[in-house]
Formats: C-alpha cells, sequence, structure tokens
C-alpha cells in the first residue's frame, strides 16, 4: 500500500512535466526582424541573422511555459554593409559593448482568442533591461520530416529605443522601433 | 535635420570654443598656463552636454567615458601641480592609481564582450584590447609632454629659447596646438569613416575648446597652454580612439596606434627655424591623419 501511494506521490509530479515539451530554436525557420522609420520619409527593414533560443511549451498549463531567447547583435543586416556597421557602432547598438539582446518571460498567460498568448518578460538591449508584454500566436504544430514534433509562434511589437538609451540620430531613425519575430521551435528529447 | 546640423555646430562647436577661449583668456591672470587646461576641459564637456543633452553620474558606455576621462584627466594634473619639481619615479608611482582606475572604467566596458553568448573573447582579444588603449594614451601622453610648455610658464620665450626671432618665438603654442587640431580632426575624420560619428562629435568638440585656444595663442603669444592639459588631451583622445574607434568600431588598431603616433609631430622640430617648423609640424601630423582617415576608410 505504502508503495502504491509513493508511485502514485511521483506520478503526480511527473505528470506535468511531461506534458511540458522544450523546444530549441529551428535556425533556418527562425527570423527576427525590425524597421525604423527614416528621415521621416519611409521604412527601412533589418533582420538579425544569428540567435539561439529556447520555449518550454506545455498546452495544458500555458502559465507553465516560457521563452528564452538570445540575439547576437553582431549579426544585425539590412543589406547594406556599411549601413550594418554603423548599426554596430557606438552611434545604435553599441554591438561591442552590449553584444546579445535577450528576452526572458515572466508570465505567459490565456486570452480569450484561440492560440494567442500574453508574454510578459524582460527585454534587455544595448544593456538595459524593461519589461515588455506582447501577444504571441502560436501559429502551428506539426512534425518535421526528421520526426521531430515542431511548434511555430510569431509576436509583433512595438518598442521606443530611448528607453534602451538608443538615443543617438533620432533625426535619422526614428524612435519607435518596429519588430517581428517569428520562430520554429524543434522539441528536444 | 536643421535643428540637428545647429545642435551640432552651435552646442557641439561655438560653445565649447567660447566657454575655453573665455576662460583661458580671463583666467590667466589668476591661474597662468594651468587656465588653458580648465578652459579646454570645461568647453569639452560643456560641448559633451550640448551634444548629447546631459552629462552621466555614472558612465555606462564609450562616448559617455569621455568626459570622465577628461574629467579624471583634469583632476590629475591638478594632483600633478603639487609635484613639479619631483622625480620621474615618483611620476611614475603616481600612475598606478590613475592606471587602476582606467582599468577599472575599461573593465566595466569590456566585460559583456568577455562573457559574451556569441563569439566571447580570447585570451589574445583582451590582452590587445588593453594594449591598445595603454599604447595609444601613453604615446600621446609623452609626445604633447614634450611639446607644450611647463605648466609654471609664465612667459613663452621662455619655452623657446633657441628662436632667435622673438615673434615667431611667441607663435611656437600657437603651431602645436594648431598641429593638435589637426591632429583631433584627424581623429574625429578617421571615427566618422569607422562607423563612430558621435564619438566623431564629441571629439569635434575638444578640437573647438582647443580651436579657441589656438586663435588665443596666434593673436595674443602667449602661454594659454601647458601641459597641465596633457592628461585631459591623452585620456580623451586615446580613449576615443582605442574605445570610440578600435573597440566598437571598425577602425583596425594600427590605424589607433598610427593616429597616436602622430602626436609625434606635435615635438618632431621644435628648434627649428620657424617656418621649417610648421612646415614639419603642421605637414607631418596632417600627412600621418590622412593617412590614418585613409586606412580608417578602407577598412570600413
Amino acid at each position: 500500500m505504502k508503495k502504491m501511494v509513493a508511485a502514485l506521490f511521483v506520478l503526480a509530479f511527473l505528470i506535468p512535466a511531461l506534458a511540458q515539451t522544450t523546444y530549441v530554436f529551428d535556425q533556418p525557420h527562425t527570423s527576427a526582424n525590425f524597421r525604423a522609420f527614416h528621415l521621416g520619409t519611409g521604412y527601412t527593414y533589418g533582420r538579425f541573422d544569428e540567435y539561439e533560443g529556447t520555449l518550454t511549451y506545455d498546452s495544458d498549463d500555458v502559465a507553465s511555459s516560457s521563452f528564452e531567447f538570445f540575439i547576437n547583435v553582431e549579426s544585425v543586416n539590412t543589406n547594406n554593409e556599411q549601413r550594418d556597421g554603423h548599426l554596430r557602432s557606438p552611434d545604435f547598438f553599441n554591438a561591442a559593448q552590449f553584444p546579445t539582446i535577450e528576452f526572458i518571460s515572466t508570465s505567459i498567460s490565456e486570452t480569450d482568442e484561440e492560440n494567442i498568448f500574453e508574454v510578459t518578460g524582460d527585454l534587455t538591449i544595448h544593456g538595459v533591461t524593461n519589461e515588455v508584454t506582447t501577444m504571441v500566436e502560436k501559429t502551428g504544430e506539426n512534425t518535421s520530416p526528421q520526426g521531430s514534433p515542431i511548434i511555430g509562434f510569431l509576436t509583433e511589437f512595438t518598442i521606443d529605443r530611448t528607453d534602451y538609451d538608443m538615443t543617438n540620430l533620432l533625426q535619422a531613425a526614428g524612435p519607435m522601433i518596429d519588430i517581428t519575430f517569428s520562430f520554429e521551435g524543434i522539441a528536444q528529447d | 535635420m536643421d535643428g540637428f546640423i545647429i545642435r551640432s555646430i552651435g552646442l557641439g562647436v561655438l560653445l565649447p570654443a567660447v566657454l575655453a577661449g573665455v576662460i583661458a583668456l580671463f583666467g590667466r591672470a589668476k591661474l597662468g598656463a594651468w587656465a588653458g587646461a580648465i578652459g579646454v576641459t570645461v568647453g569639452f564637456v560643456a560641448g559633451y552636454i550640448g551634444v548629447q543633452g546631459m552629462l552621466p553620474f555614472v558612465p555606462r558606455t564609450v562616448p559617455e567615458l569621455l568626459p570622465a576621462l577628461a574629467i579624471i584627466g583634469l583632476l590629475w594634473a591638478y594632483v600633478e601641480r603639487f609635484w613639479l619639481h619631483s622625480s620621474t619615479l615618483t611620476w611614475l608611482l603616481r600612475l598606478v592609481p590613475l592606471a587602476l582606475l582606467e582599468l577599472f572604467l575599461y573593465f566595466r566596458i569590456f566585460s559583456g564582450r568577455i562573457t559574451a553568448r556569441f563569439n566571447p573573447w580570447t585570451t589574445g582579444d583582451i590582452i590587445l584590447n588593453l594594449a591598445v588603449p595603454a599604447i595609444t594614451i601613453a604615446l600621446i601622453w609623452v609626445f604633447l609632454t614634450l611639446a607644450l610648455p611647463p605648466a609654471n610658464a609664465t612667459n613663452i620665450e621662455a619655452t623657446d629659447a633657441d628662436d632667435s626671432d622673438n615673434t615667431p618665438a611667441k607663435r611656437s603654442l600657437a603651431v602645436v596646438v594648431t598641429a593638435l587640431i589637426v591632429l583631433c580632426t584627424g581623429v574625429a575624420v578617421s571615427l566618422v569613416l569607422a562607423g563612430s560619428a558621435i564619438v566623431a562629435q564629441i571629439v569635434g568638440a575638444l578640437a573647438a575648446a582647443l580651436g579657441a585656444v589656438m586663435v588665443l595663442a596666434w593673436v595674443f603669444p602667449a602661454p594659454y597652454l601647458s601641459v597641465s592639459v596633457v592628461p585631459v588631451i591623452a585620456l580623451v583622445l586615446g580613449g576615443a580612439l582605442s574605445l570610440g574607434g578600435f573597440f566598437a568600431a571598425t577602425l583596425p588598431w594600427y590605424g589607433a596606434v598610427l593616429l597616436a603616433v602622430t602626436a609625434l609631430f606635435l615635438y618632431v622640430g621644435h628648434n627649428r627655424p620657424f617656418m621649417m617648423r610648421v612646415a614639419v609640424q603642421l605637414g607631418g601630423t596632417a600627412v600621418l591623419a590622412a593617412i590614418s582617415a585613409f586606412i580608417a576608410f578602407q577598412t570600413h
């Protein structure tokens, strides 16, 4: 009897843990894009080419899920090498001193809409951390050709770069930066 | 964009020049050549505030570090006044706390790179990034110390006794300061070409402050500037080159060191006839600064 109670006790802890799946970002199917308003005239688009991250997703208990991603600032790419160099300089990202952009979620909750979650977390850019809240859409779940479960998410939000102490050349590139982050995760065994 | 240009010129150039000039001119009666160092520092810091909006209490980034280095340099120069006739050995010993303070400030800047998640620094990177600031600051410090009159100079002739023609002798400081502005311009242009425009603009504020002293030195020849200003200029220019150019932007280490070596021309030819000195000091500085700018252009 004692053994049965102990087994049930262990199972009670194991079941939620089994429902949770950890995914790592699939680089070729993840993209971190941004756009800035140039000279009050038009949008200039860019992206980061190198990143890594993990997410733990629990479809039964979304609140216990978590996201974290890390972007290599040096990998900024706006399809113009000279501008990319300028973006890495102390005028903008100061990539040598602050080489990583990171986001670590602190809370996730379901919304009234199916597959839309409200994610709050700490976003660190240029060495400054601010709390951001954004709606994240689960865009799909499937199985990869290699047989691993995969999951996709998409989020779009806007930040004010001056909140991150990026105050230089605001006339050239406006303060509001639109960010689109789409990522696929591959389940880990 | 017009507002940006007006702010850059008005607050980044005119404000530091006017402040430095007024302090150097009217402070000289009481403070001697020390007034020039105060004028240049106050002008530079005011120019920084004009460009960046405010002075950070605790510097966090490379641009923010530059006014802090200027203030540290001025305080260092003030402390130095009490050891005017001391030996080289005690001077070297006094450099230790300054070096430790700099190391502390630099590690604040470098720490993110050492522990970076992507491409963290190797031991070689750490050594190179500590060596470049040390070399650039030391070269500018030594050459400028040789080129400028001593801190207690009250008469410009005393610093240039070999010159037979008195009037050109009085203008020897003007030539040095003019060459120094050429060097600052070379640093600023190289930084712009290396992709570090804000740091370049901040160096421009230093050039503007020195510009006022240059005008004074040409119009009213007198020791408006002495070695008191050396720590300020060496720390700001060396810091801008090594941190704003080499570390944070694309200026190669040899471009930064070449610009620091350019400061040698502030001293070379000091005992030559006046026109020869003008040619050597201004020409040499301009040629090396232009080569450095070309290196910055090529590598960006």
